[in-house]
């Protein structure tokens, strides 16, 4: 039966959409104008890669090596650019519009978004780089590999999203984003060390069911818990 | 019997919060019965003696490998001049050579006689030998445990240091839910999350201290990295980054708000580390995964825990929370005393003299109110 409060509702719902999908369009927008993390994060990960191949010259790289050095590149090139969101809207104070036109779920699922396809762009260049440049990692199983980056990029973005307007609220932004991100996300540092070392030791994706299935947990459980505390956080 | 532990843990919380609440300044009784339940705990971890069976004394000597002496606990079934015969708890006899005793100890081992003796196992007449005598008629003895024998005795207060490092948290989440929940939001229960946070934070310091000295006699070294040590080492930072989310933020109201926020987003981190990844990884300390038990305190069955140990470790967590709880009021009574508005007395008081007051304010301004940014970390 198609009640008019199930239309309601579902008005509601696609008009929150339509404005988280606005929310995302304008950081998208001001992205392309400014370009900062096209070219800070991009160069970031450039020269983090650059600095891992040179500190390994020619030794060759284990496994667990290999995880722990992309897991090094995902998490600070991470720190460095995601949980920019919502600092620089408190920078320019933007974020005094935003508050005055928009709730907090579009917000939050906007910037949510905005974040997620950054971090899939940044993890898919360490990615890539890593597979360019080292062949010990182009030696395992590349689909495990990037299949397990895309679910990590997910839970990094979850994590980094509220972490981002959580340190947009205090002072000394800069050095608190890696201190306040660490410990949220270390869930997801332990499981995803685990995932990407059988990947790069040529396992495919059947034999960490288990893992990955704790991962997606980790990115649902992160989000609705996001969701909820980020209302609080919005109102004044 | 784990009930009596467990009420012990119960009652200490209940008297942490009764009477009056978290709060409230503590009766003398009570402060009499934290002092001498810890007085206690302290003289029987360190006064009860240790007696074992001879199975556990040939462990200690098999795992040494020098002859090494531990304490048994025997009842005399037999005295033959130099040599009786000795029933330990487990009812196997022995023979025992006293002949290194002295004359007034060899004639106290009469027949049905109780006594720790400290003996060593002689492997090719598989008799012991007895060194001195540790306690005549001891009423109760503490279990020989062959990998850790008198070092147990650290148990009761590093295993207790670790349970409220945690329980602390457990009680500074619950105040920041009642401050992001209630209509009306009380500065209190911030100040109560915040304190609760703060002496978790020492017992957690005091939980690492006693296990990793106990490590580097137990395990060679003083850090391992077994998943309980990467467990606490995770709540310490986790804490710290707490701590430094708080003295980043200046306005009382948004410190209280945005860090309670933080505090239960930690929530997820902070229930992995420390119930699920120390039980899912092989590890040293009992509970890892493989060693059959999810740690030798909480598991139901009745093995794993002798019924002496047992009445220690519900008197060490008695004791422990009433110190606990006994800090954080304080804590929090002494945070409230900064936070508190002067009244209006104090400001006629103030207000009604002349200038060199300003300056006695200036000087002695430790006593800050409400919304000028001085961080109270």
């Amino acid at each position: 039966m198609n009640s008019p409060r199930g239309s309601l509702t579902s008005q509601v719902m696609s008009e929150g959409f339509k404005q988280a999908v606005a929310v995302a369009r304008k950081d998208f927008r001001s992205e392309l104008r400014t370009r900062y993390a096209l070219n800070a994060t991009g160069m970031f990960v450039a020269v983090v890669v650059t600095v891992v191949v040179f500190a390994i010259g020619r030794e060759e790289l284990t496994p667990p090596m290999i995880a722990g050095l992309l897991w090094v590149c995902y998490f600070f090139a991470g720190v460095t650019g995601l949980s920019r969101s919502f600092v620089y809207e408190q920078e320019r104070e933007t974020i005094l519009l935003l508050r005055i036109t928009l709730s907090s779920t579009p917000v939050y699922f906007g910037k949510l978004l905005f974040n997620t396809t950054l971090a899939l762009l940044t993890n898919g260049l360490i990615v890539l780089l890593f597979l360019i440049f080292m062949s010990d990692v182009s030696g395992g199983s590349v689909i495990t590999i990037c299949i397990v980056t895309l679910l990590l990029s997910l839970g990094l973005a979850a994590a980094l999203t509220i972490v981002s307007a959580i340190i947009a609220r205090a002072s000394a932004r800069g050095a608190l984003s890696a201190v306040l991100a660490f410990p949220i996300i270390l869930p997801l540092i332990v499981l995803g060390v685990d995932m990407l070392g059988r990947g790069a030791d040529g396992k495919s994706l059947s034999v960490m069911t288990g893992e990955l299935l704790m991962a997606g947990a980790y990115v649902v459980v992160v989000v609705s818990l996001s969701y909820v505390l980020f209302d609080l956080l919005w109102k004044e | 019997m784990k009930i009596v532990m467990f009420a012990a843990v119960a009652v200490g919380i209940l008297l942490g919060f009764w009477p009056g609440g978290l709060a409230a300044p503590k009766p003398a009784w009570w402060r009499w019965t934290a002092i001498v339940s810890m007085s206690l705990l302290v003289f029987f971890a360190f006064w009860l003696p240790t007696g074992g069976s001879f199975g556990g004394a040939a462990m200690v000597d098999v795992a040494r490998g020098e002859g090494a002496f531990s304490p048994v606990l025997v009842e005399v079934v037999e005295a033959n001049g130099s040599l009786v015969s000795g029933k330990d708890i487990l009812d196997s006899v022995r023979a025992i050579n006293i002949s290194q005793l002295s004359p007034g100890d060899q004639s106290q081992l009469k027949v049905g006689e109780r006594s720790i003796l400290s003996v060593k196992r002689n492997s090719s007449t598989n008799q012991y030998e007895a060194r001195s005598i540790v306690r005549m008629n001891p009423i109760v003895a503490l279990p020989l445990l062959p990998a850790l024998e008198e070092r147990a005795r650290n148990l009761y207060f590093h295993v207790p240091s670790a349970w409220f490092a945690e329980l602390a948290w457990i009680v500074a989440v619950v105040f920041a839910l009642r401050y992001l929940m209630k209509k009306e939001r009380s500065i209190e229960d911030d100040v109560k999350a915040s304190s609760a946070a703060a002496v978790g934070a020492l017992f957690c310091v005091l939980a690492t201290i006693t296990g990793s000295v106990w490590a580097k006699f137990n395990w060679g070294s003083f850090w391992n990295w077994d998943p309980r040590q990467v467990s606490i080492f995770i709540v310490l930072l986790i804490y710290g980054s707490w701590f430094a989310l708080r003295s980043a933020i200046n306005s009382v109201e948004q410190r209280a708000r945005v860090s309670s926020i933080y505090l239960i987003l930690l929530v997820l981190p902070v229930t992995f580390f420390i119930f699920v990844y120390p039980r899912i990884q092989p590890g040293l300390h009992p509970g890892a995964e493989g060693s059959g038990t999810i740690g030798p305190v909480i598991d139901p069955a009745e093995i794993w825990l002798n019924p002496t140990k047992e009445a220690l470790f519900s008197l060490a967590f008695f004791a422990f929370s009433l110190i606990f709880f006994w800090m954080v009021n304080l804590s929090i009574r002494i945070r409230l005393l900064d936070t508190r508005k002067p009244d209006e007395g104090e400001l006629k008081s103030v207000t009604s003299r002349q200038e060199p007051v300003v300056e006695a304010i200036g000087s002695g301004g430790t006593r800050q109110g409400i919304g000028t940014g001085e961080n109270h970390e």
